[in-house]
Parts: C-alpha cells; sequence; structure tokens
C-alpha cells in the first residue's frame, strides 16, 4: 500500500529513514510505471529510478512537516520524479556555488556502489574538487561528537536550531547558534589542515 | 536577510526564488563564514542523498530477491484451520529463532551499515614501494575491489594505522569476518583518536555478521556509552538484538 503507517511517520520524525525502504520496496513498480507513461516512455529505466529516488529524499524532507499529507504519496512523488525529470530548477545548478549532483555522483561512485548504475562519466568535478570532498568527507567521520552530533541535526535531520538546542543540553538557543558557529569554522579549520597535509606530503 | 540555514536548505533542494537566489550569491561573494558552511554542506547533503538513495536499492533488491507469491487458493474450512495452525507453528519456530540468533530486522540493518561503505582514504605516501601499494590500495578501494585493496595493503611492511583500518575494512567487505575482526581489535588496542571509535563500530558489524551477538553488544554499549561516531545507529542496532 502507497501509505506509511502513522508509527512510520512518527519512525522518520525522528530521523530513522528506514520506513522508506518498504514504501520504495512496495510500489516500485507502479512508481516506475506512473512516471514512465507521464513521460511518454521517453526517459531511460536509470533515469526514472533516480528521479523517483531523488523525490524520495524530498519527501523525507517534507514529511518532517507536520502539516504533511499522507495520502496519495505515491502520486506526489510521481509528480515531483516528473518535475526532476524535467529539470525544473536547473537553473541553480548553474549558479554560483557548488554544484551538489556532481558531488553526489563522485561521492557514490567513489564508495563503489553498483558501478552499473551510474553513468561512465565519472563526474565533472575537477581534481581538485575531488580532493575537496574527499577532505570534508574524512574530516566530518572523526569529528568531535558534541560538534557532530549538532550539525547532524541541522544538515542531515534537517531539524532547526530552535527546535533541537535544548534537546542537545545547550543553555539557551543564542549559545547554541554561537557553538554552531564555531563548530562549522573548526570543521573548515580541519579540512583546510588536512588539505595542506596532502599537498605537503605530494 | 534570510536565515541561513534556510537560505541553504533551500539551495541545496533547488528551492531558492529569484530574489533569493541574488541574495544568495551576494553572500557567497561577501560572506566568507557563509560560503565556507555551503561548501560543507552541500557535501554532506550530497553524501546523505547518496547514502539514501543507496538504503531504497538495497529495500529494493532485497524485496526482488525474495518476492512475495500469494497463490490463489478455495477458501474453505479446512483452509482457515490450516492457516491458523501454520501461524502457531510459525510464531513458535519464529520466537525461537528470535531468541537464539536475533531477529532478521537486525540482520538487514547490519547488511545496509555495511553496504555504506567508508569513505576512501585520502592520505599520500612518498615515492616508495610502500606508497606504490597504498596507491593501488586506495584505487582499488575508490572501485569497490576490495580483494585487490586487501592484497596491496599486505605487501606494506609497517603498514600505519590508517592503513590497517582500511585494510580491516577490505577483509569485513569481502565477507572476512574474522580476520577482519582480529584487525579492528588490534587497532582498537592502539588507541588512536581517529581509528579506534571508528573501529569499535565496524568490529560491531563484522562480530553480528558472525553470530556472535554477545561481543557484538560490548562494543556497541562502548559506542552509546562514550557517545562516539555512530552512537544513535549503535543504539537502535542494541534495541534490536
Amino acid at each position: 500500500m502507497c501509505k506509511l503507517s502513522d508509527i512510520e511517520m512518527r519512525s522518520i520524525r525522528n530521523g530513522d529513514d528506514t520506513p522508506f525502504g518498504r514504501l520504495y520496496a512496495e510500489n516500485y513498480t507502479d512508481l516506475v510505471v506512473g512516471l514512465r507513461s507521464k513521460t511518454k516512455s521517453q526517459r531511460s529505466i536509470e533515469d526514472i529510478e533516480d528521479a523517483i529516488q531523488d523525490a524520495f529524499f524530498v519527501v523525507r524532507r517534507k514529511i518532517k512537516d507536520p502539516n504533511f499529507r499522507n495520502d496519495n504519496i505515491c502520486g506526489y512523488i510521481v509528480n515531483i520524479g516528473y518535475n526532476k525529470l524535467l529539470d525544473v530548477g536547473k537553473k541553480m545548478g548553474r549558479m554560483q556555488g557548488f554544484e551538489v549532483d556532481e558531488i553526489e555522483r563522485y561521492i557514490s561512485r567513489t564508495r563503489g556502489i553498483h558501478d552499473e548504475d551510474f553513468s561512465p562519466k565519472f563526474s565533472n568535478l575537477n581534481d581538485q574538487q575531488h580532493r575537496q570532498v574527499d577532505a570534508i568527507l574524512k574530516v566530518w567521520e572523526n569529528f568531535g561528537d558534541a560538534c557532530k552530533r549538532l550539525l547532524e541535526a541541522l544538515w542531515i535531520e534537517e531539524r532547526k536550531l530552535k527546535d533541537v538546542w535544548q534537546e542537545l543540553g545547550h543553555s539557551s538557543y543564542d549559545v547554541a547558534k554561537t557553538t554552531k558557529s564555531r563548530c562549522v569554522k573548526n570543521l573548515r579549520k580541519k579540512v583546510n589542515d588536512l588539505l595542506n597535509k596532502i599537498v605537503d606530503s605530494q | 536577510m534570510t536565515d541561513t540555514d534556510t537560505l541553504i536548505e533551500k539551495y541545496l533542494y533547488k528551492e531558492l526564488s529569484e530574489a533569493e537566489v541574488q541574495e544568495f550569491e551576494q553572500r557567497m561573494e561577501s560572506d566568507t563564514d557563509f560560503a565556507d558552511e555551503v561548501e560543507l554542506r552541500s557535501v554532506i547533503f550530497a553524501k546523505t542523498k547518496s547514502d539514501f538513495k543507496q538504503q531504497l536499492k538495497a529495500a529494493h533488491q532485497k524485496a526482488e530477491e525474495n518476492p512475495i507469491i500469494r497463490p490463489i487458493v478455495k477458501l474453505t474450512p479446512l483452509y482457515y484451520l490450516k492457516r491458523i495452525a501454520a501461524v502457531l507453528i510459525l510464531g513458535v519456530f519464529v520466537f525461537l529463532l528470535y531468541r537464539s540468533t536475533g531477529s532478521s530486522d537486525t540482520a538487514d540493518m547490519v547488511t545496509l551499515h555495511i553496504a555504506q561503505t567508508h569513505t576512501a582514504p585520502t592520505t599520500l605516501l612518498g615515492e616508495n614501494d610502500n606508497a606504490v601499494a597504498w596507491k593501488a590500495a586506495k584505487n582499488a578501494y575508490q572501485k569497490g575491489d576490495y580483494k585487490a585493496t586487501a592484497t596491496e595493503i599486505e605487501k606494506i611492511t609497517s603498514p600505519d594505522t590508517e592503513q590497517q583500518f582500511y585494510l580491516a575494512l577490505a577483509y569485513l567487505y569481502n565477507k572476512n569476518y574474522d580476520k577482519s575482526i582480529a584487525k579492528f581489535e588490534s587497532i582498537i588496542q592502539q588507541n588512536d583518536i581517529n581509528y579506534s571509535p571508528t573501529s569499535k563500530w565496524y568490529i560491531s558489524l563484522a562480530h553480528l555478521k558472525n553470530n556472535q551477538a554477545l561481543e557484538a553488544k560490548k562494543y556497541l554499549q562502548q559506542i552509546v556509552k562514550d557517545k562516539s561516531w555512530k552512537h544513535e545507529e549503535a543504539r537502535k542496532l542494541l534495541k534490536k538484538i
């Protein structure tokens, strides 16, 4: 059934993504057929799958909104997937900043997961960007616990600082805000130190 | 001015309005702290998305391997009796199995955690034989060839902690759990701040794969107690064991 139970919704809001696996696996065929017919079968199965998975990722965020409506979730996913395929928001990809899709492709590829799922083109990032991404991930893995917990809550679980500062043991919202800023600076410094170490060793 | 977190989140999800695009670009140029946060968060966002999509693929793959077959049956009283008897027998069996080996949920969680392979190494060494082997190991790891990764690292005389760590990982991904456990144990004993906590997580997964729940519990409890790397995941795993 293309619906998340109340328990699953609560579980997702608490940071557990496993219910999405169930929803994806059980409705995979319907979702693929739905999106394929909407695109008049003009897209490859890989593109369709990728767009559906992107749409699930968007839903993962939307579901945290207490007003999220859990009826016809598959229809919602197909619509988001369709917009992804039409490159809605493509203009954002060209703006100043970082090519998040390219970084994602690079990370998935370098982790050696299902190489056949990815385009033969490795990624459009240059060598320096590869090093930067590697360094950030490396530092992140071993990053100090208090800072990591705070940044995980904000960046991965996508919760708001005003909602988590107490839970994370900060004495006030302002203290949490200052701590967050210090954590980001500390992370940046460690990444720069690692990059300098790599350059020195070459 | 839009709040920093909201602005970056909208950028990552490609939801900025035209006015917000201008604000974003202006802040990227004038505010280094903002630009730093965008770069760091973009990478963590991409990794989270990649992990999430991998989790979906793994769930689908598992469902494909174990399809649910629904035969068409004639609904008679005997049919219902048979179903009730089957459910009772199955219930007892599952209960016994759960008590002896842990739930299949645990096995799925462990498999998913292992599928989320560790980031490739970034350290480079000078030009010598060890450097050649390490470079080859790094390349093999990036390609997901863990057998070659292990072979190359085994060539290194006196491997450092990082190299030992990737050797242990390569054993784990090659399903050579005994060797992986031995190697991770040795790394944990070295008390290296960078690799000891991480190794505790992976040794727990290796023990669970080896059906050694008690040993896994010991390390998972340490992770939760120390609030070290993956402590949230460790807490969830402990609940399932």
